[in-house]
């Protein structure tokens, strides 16, 4: 029997994209399924209000969750090539934030191959996710440092874009060190708890 | 081995599923209902929640009772695991025995343990 969906359901539907991919996936019905639930015993103000809480506080740790469980789908040697092509990208192109960029990049590429950090712990133990959101903000700097070399050769450059661009850019960079920052930390602990 | 404590949601929900096996709706429900209406989760919170204890070996997936009836709502059932019972069970043991220390220590509680 297929269960025509009330535009409440519709909308809280909607709402559930904000999950991670795979979880979403896997329990949109469930999540559905409990909603209807909620609002037939509770009323919808009540259900609405339990739920919207309830997506406030879940959808952020879920992301957070499957960012840093994601396996890494590229061997060493795809990630060599990527750093190394970032890395002459950079240099062949220049300008302020290229050269933030490359530092970002640098220090995270030396202490990993360093492995005093337990970088290679925090990347193995599926949290592979951090270092692609600092290179795609990396990368998007960098372009933007070639986008602005050239921007004023041209009278319609989208400077309003570009702003908002950098803006973007920098949220990644963000991201991913505050990721690779707990990822970092856990490895820290298990590494800290097998020695002791 | 010694095993992390629990966080609470997933306590809860091992404590709700002691009673056998039961669907996300269900447990949301008994959780409340167990915890005197002090936790509340959403389903967002209760299937992120059964997500770790499945990934964990705590809980696992049954076939709802009554799949094959026709007009049947399309719902997963959980139950605890051998290992799920067990950490429930050494959960609920840890929380008497610091029940009853706090009640020795400060008899004029009274009525704690």
């Amino acid at each position: 029997m297929s269960v025509v969906d009330s535009p409440a359901t519709r909308v809280y539907r909607v709402l559930l994209w904000c999950y991670p991919r795979r979880f979403h996936r896997y329990y949109r019905e469930d999540l559905v399924q409990a909603f209807r639930d909620e609002v037939r015993d509770r009323g919808a103000g009540r259900g609405w209000s339990r739920v919207l809480a309830d997506l406030v506080i879940s959808v952020p740790r879920q992301n957070l969750e499957a960012a840093m469980e994601r396996q890494t789908s590229f061997g060493a040697l795809t990630r060599l090539v990527i750093l190394g092509v970032a890395g002459i990208a950079l240099f062949a192109f220049g300008g302020m934030f290229a050269l933030i960029a490359l530092v970002i990049v640098a220090t995270v590429t030396f202490t990993y191959w360093r492995g005093r950090i337990p970088y290679r712990e925090a990347l193995r133990d599926g949290s592979s996710s951090w270092w692609r959101y600092l290179l795609g903000g990396a990368a998007l700097l960098a372009t933007i440092a070639v986008a602005t070399s050239y921007g004023p050769d041209f009278d319609w450059f989208p400077w309003a874009g570009l702003v908002t661009l950098f803006l973007v850019a920098w949220g990644l960079v963000g991201l991913g060190a505050l990721l690779g920052m707990v990822n970092l930390g856990r490895a820290l602990r298990r590494r800290t708890a097998g020695a002791g | 081995m010694k095993r992390r404590q629990l966080p609470t949601a997933s306590l809860h929900v091992l404590l709700a599923l002691l009673e056998g096996e039961k669907h996300g709706y269900a447990i949301m429900r008994d959780v409340e209902q167990l915890s005197d209406g002090a936790t509340r989760m959403g389903p967002g919170t209760l299937y992120g929640t059964i997500s770790r204890l499945l990934g964990d070996g705590l809980i696992e997936e049954v076939s709802a009772p009554d799949a094959d009836e026709p007009g049947a709502e399309r719902r997963r059932y959980y139950r605890l695991t051998p290992d799920g019972t067990r950490v429930a069970t050494d959960e609920l043991r840890r929380l008497q025995s610091l029940l009853q220390r706090v009640a020795q220590l400060n008899p004029h509680l009274g009525g704690a343990s």
